[in-house]
């Protein structure tokens, strides 16, 4: 049987990044498909432009363990240390 | 383009929405103590002023929001640059208030899960709901606001048992220093964040319904916070206010009806995701249309599914966790948020009064000419 | 298309439309009559070859010249009497001296004036126009040197009696339903409401079938931008057969894809007139008992009729239950599963080790007998409604009672799973018109607590509203007495006000609001 801890588990071995990446790409194709029909080239390039870095980004985000956050990348720039 | 027209009931409830969306989860005034309902008054008091001067700059454009008014009397290179500094903030609070839910949930109820699931999910309806539309939000508000009135109104007379006036003493006991700056706090975070509404919402023909509507949202969001985050402090003291990520939670934990009716907080909360989830897509919905019009094009729907996926990897990536997120909250966001909420609405103001008195005869017959042709 | 379609088989006619003139070379399209009886006849029973149900009866008519007169009719859908006494019997005994006693008149005058006695005589130039009324019951009256066709209105048809309706069973109000024949609904309709404000504009969709189909609207309360709308949407549809008002209703309802309905369907003429009365307009289509009704809002899945027919505070309280029960149906399961699985904390301590009792040695996980039950449920609900109704109580008997128990006893469901599915099912009953709707809302509903619990759970119900919120049905917003709270706009919500407080009529779907003429309730 599975128990409320297993199934736990189960969620958290849920490669959720994959589901997104999958998601997000599905979406990206068929609005970019609509976009070149309808012939709105700089949406499209505006488009693709913000979805591709992001996807890129996602599939980064699941090979990396431990990154560091946006929040501690910002103190590190200004030369301040967390307490 | 479609203009998407929203009714004087709809933006309040979205305004009061808004402002109690995340912040009766988190801690806010912790400085203020015991003194924190002063601090909360304070605040709204602060506020006012700032509301009347975004309700001013609205009413002095009629049937243009911000972004159009930017663009207007700013010119289109400085006008769209404007606008993509308001889209980021849009951006940014998105991705903070995302944070907070998922961090909140994780916490709170499942710790177990990861974080980013909750997000990813919330993240994807508000993107839906941008899809659909200003009108979908603003109704789907519609339904929210009557469930939370009711659940907050249950929680507040389950608690009242708990309630220890006691922890309130002594009232403004040398702490003025602790309540201007927690009025402060709550100045940027949450009341002065109805600048994002600016984006949205365009004055009618009615000059003064703007004025209205900004103060009816502001007083009654606000009056639900100061019930909130009072009734909160009486019931577990500041020294645990000031302790734990989630007050309200804790001190949600503590109903116990009869032995019956206990460990409601995961429902109490539940409610709150809709106040949540309003300003989440509020704010998304906001960010889509800055950058839409930032990048010179007519729609803003297609920016949704780009946008969605770089805001949710912006909330994931925001902080590791949640001392990071208290931190950032109570030490940078002030800072960070003060250009948008005071510094360029002034100047705004000051610009559209010059342009406007510029031009000939008064603004204002003008416009309703315009509205009655 | 050259291709020679079956001769003279009757659905090959067609009246108009761009695509019918090339095909068919039996079809008599654009055909006159003309003077000859024999070459008209021979036009009609080339059109009409392999049709027995036609039937050719040739009179010889006394006139100087002797003329002869076919009286042409569908065997089995005239009325029998009229045929013979109005018009069989009048052209038999036609006398000579008729035309010389009212000299002015031409003999086809005489015979439309003097000779037959029915109420409705038509003249009719065009062969294929005739043939089409000949097929829909009328009586065709063809005479020699005449270059037209009597069409006379004689129809008369088995109908099935009007009953009790099946589907909207009220124990108080009237009891009689539509039925298969648009002209008696309609006749239903208009008996409740005398009024010539109340229009009825006849049709002809589906390009085979032609079925008539009847919009029916009160004018000076529907609003005529919606009326446009219906119009506009009925045009475009381009079926070949309609039999039955769904296939109207999934080419012209908004959001064709959406499980909830926009258009709404009755059965009841007394409901159908009640809609018109609020400003709705009710679509008639021949052949079914089932009306049409537009624009259809959220709300009125929870309005019965019979809600205005008892007393307002019965009905009041009824209508809560039903809000209650929709919540119950689309919940429970989902509720159920993440409470046992999730937040087990939120359970009473005694009702939690109770529950773990009767989990103990089942196989499954919660969310996962859910989905059996509910299935199981489904199956059952569908077998009873199609056995005849001694049978479908033995099946309901067996499934629930005796499978149900065997179920429990063998550990394969948990007992507590059984309450919780037969709780949803029998709220699901009480929302009748949406069984759908509530059977794939508490699978997905179930479906997101399995995973997250209650915060799945809060998310489905943002989707759903998300989704509710941005449907429109006709240009009416779905949720529009729902969301607002005003208070003229509860008391039909809600609660059922009684009818002395319901000043006004639904705002945005009316024309003309006031409802009472005199507001509130005279002293008597």
């Amino acid at each position: 049987m599975l128990s409320f801890q297993n199934r736990q588990e189960l969620v958290n071995e849920l490669e959720y990044h994959y589901f997104i990446f999958v998601l997000f790409s599905f979406f990206g194709l068929v609005e970019a498909r609509q976009l070149y029909r309808q012939k709105q080239r700089k949406e499209l390039a505006f488009y693709l432009f913000l979805l591709l870095p992001g996807l890129v980004f996602t599939v980064y985000m699941a090979t990396q363990v431990g990154l560091l956050s946006i929040a501690e990348r910002l103190d590190f720039w200004l030369g301040r240390m967390p307490q | 383009m479609r203009r998407e027209l929203l009714s004087f009931k709809q933006i309040v409830y979205l305004l009061i929405l808004f402002i109690t969306g995340s912040t009766i989860i988190l801690p806010v005034g912790t400085e203020a103590k015991q003194d924190i309902w002063a601090a909360v008054i304070l605040a709204i008091v602060m506020t006012v002023p700032m509301v009347l001067v975004y309700a001013r700059i609205l009413s002095l454009f009629p049937e243009r929001n911000l972004l159009e008014i930017n663009e207007q009397i700013l010119g289109k290179i400085v006008g769209r640059f404007i606008n993509f500094m308001f889209a980021f903030y849009a951006f940014t609070l998105c991705a903070l208030v995302l944070d907070n839910f998922g961090q909140f949930i994780n916490v709170t109820a499942m710790p177990e899960t990861p974080l980013a699931i909750p997000m990813v999910i919330l993240c994807l309806l508000a993107l839906w709901a941008t899809k659909e539309g200003l009108e979908v939000i603003a109704r789907s508000g519609e339904i929210y606001f009557p469930i939370i009135v009711f659940a907050a109104a249950f929680t507040f007379l389950f608690l009242t048992p708990n309630l220890n006036i006691q922890r309130l003493q002594p009232p403004l006991h040398q702490n003025s220093e602790g309540i201007v700056s927690a009025a402060l706090h709550l100045f940027s975070f949450p009341f002065a964040e109805t600048v994002i509404f600016m984006m949205i919402i365009y004055s009618s023909k009615k000059t003064k319904a703007m004025t209205k509507v900004y103060l009816a949202g502001l007083v009654i969001g606000g009056a639900i916070i100061l019930l909130s985050v009072t009734s909160v402090m009486a019931v577990i003291g500041p020294e645990r206010y000031q302790a734990t990520y989630f007050p309200a939670y804790l001190a949600v934990q503590t109903i116990n009806v009869g032995d019956f009716l206990q460990r409601v907080e995961v429902v109490v909360f539940l409610i709150a995701i809709f106040a949540g989830f309003t300003k989440i897509s509020l704010c998304f919905y906001a960010a889509c249309k800055g950058f839409s019009n930032a990048l010179g094009c007519k729609e803003y729907p297609f920016l949704a599914v780009p946008l969605g996926l770089l805001e949710f990897l912006f909330a994931a990536n925001l902080f590791n966790n949640t001392k990071q997120m208290a931190r950032w909250a109570s030490e940078v966001y002030l800072y960070f948020a003060f250009p948008f909420q005071v510094a360029l609405p002034l100047i705004l103001w000051i610009v559209g009064e010059v342009k406007q008195r510029g031009r000939q005869g008064s603004p204002e017959v003008d416009l309703h000419d315009e509205s009655q042709g | 298309m050259t291709k020679t379609a079956p001769a003279g088989l009757r659905r090959n006619i067609r009246k108009s439309g761009p695509t019918s003139t090339t095909e068919k070379p039996t079809s008599a399209q654009g055909q006159k009559f003309n003077c000859s009886l024999g070459s008209n006849l021979k036009v009609i029973k080339k059109v009409l070859q392999n049709d027995g149900l036609v039937i050719y009866r040739k009179i010889r008519l006394a006139t100087t010249p002797l003329r002869h007169c076919y009286v042409i009719y569908v065997d089995g859908m005239v009325n029998g009497d009229l045929l013979n006494e109005n018009i069989l019997r009048h052209l038999l005994n036609y006398d000579v001296r008729v035309p010389a006693q009212v000299p002015k008149m031409s003999f086809s005058d005489v015979l439309m004036n003097r000779v037959l006695s029915t109420g409705s005589v038509q003249k009719d130039g065009s062969i294929d126009s005739a043939i089409q009324s000949l097929l829909y019951g009328n009586v065709l009256v063809l005479v020699d040197g005449i270059p037209y066709a009597f069409v006379i209105d004689a129809k008369g048809w088995e109908i099935r009696s009007i009953s009790d309706p099946e589907t909207e069973r009220v124990v108080r109000g009237p009891r009689e339903g539509f039925i298969e024949n648009i002209l008696t609904n309609l006749t239903m309709i208009r008996r409740k409401m005398i009024n010539p404000d109340l229009k009825m504009v006849f049709r002809e969709i589906g390009t085979r079938t032609r079925t008539k189909i009847c919009i029916v609207y009160v004018e000076g309360i529907a609003r005529p931008e919606i009326l446009e709308e219906v119009y506009r949407r009925l045009d475009k549809v381009q079926l070949d057969g309609v039999l039955e008002p769904e296939y109207i209703i999934e080419f012209i309802r908004d959001a064709p894809l959406s499980l909830f309905e926009t258009i709404g369907t009755t059965e009841r003429p007394d409901t159908a007139v009640g809609k018109l009365l609020e400003g709705r307009i009710v679509i008639m289509v021949d052949g079914s008992p089932f009306a049409i009704t537009l624009p259809y809002l959220f709300l009125e899945y929870f309005q019965a009729n019979k809600d205005y027919y008892d007393n307002f505070f019965y009905s009041s309280a009824n209508r809560l239950l039903r809000y209650i029960s929709f919540f119950l149906t689309t919940s429970t399961p989902a509720i159920y599963v993440s409470l046992v699985n999730f937040h087990q904390e939120m359970i009473p301590t005694r009702l939690l080790v109770s529950i773990a009792a009767a989990k103990e040695g089942v196989p499954f996980p919660a969310a996962i007998e859910a989905f059996i039950m509910l299935m199981a449920f489904q199956l059952l609900r569908e077998a009873g409604v199609r056995l005849p109704s001694p049978v479908g109580q033995a099946v309901s008997i067996v499934g629930a009672l005796i499978l149900g128990e065997a179920a429990v006893t063998a550990k394969i469901i948990s007992a507590p799973m059984v309450i919780v599915v037969a709780l949803t099912g029998i709220s699901g009953f009480i929302v009748p018109e949406m069984p759908g709707v509530s059977f794939f809302l508490s699978l997905f509903f179930l479906f997101a607590c399995s995973f997250i619990g209650f915060f799945g759970y809060i998310f489905a119900v943002i989707a759903v509203t998300i989704h509710i919120t941005s449907l429109r049905s006709f240009g009416m917003s779905y949720l529009s007495n729902l969301t607002s709270i005003h208070l003229q706009e509860l008391k039909d919500t809600a609660v059922r006000a009684p009818w002395w407080w319901m000043t006004y009529r639904p705002r945005l779907l009316s024309r003309d609001k006031r409802r009472l003429a005199d507001p509130g309730r005279t002293e008597l």
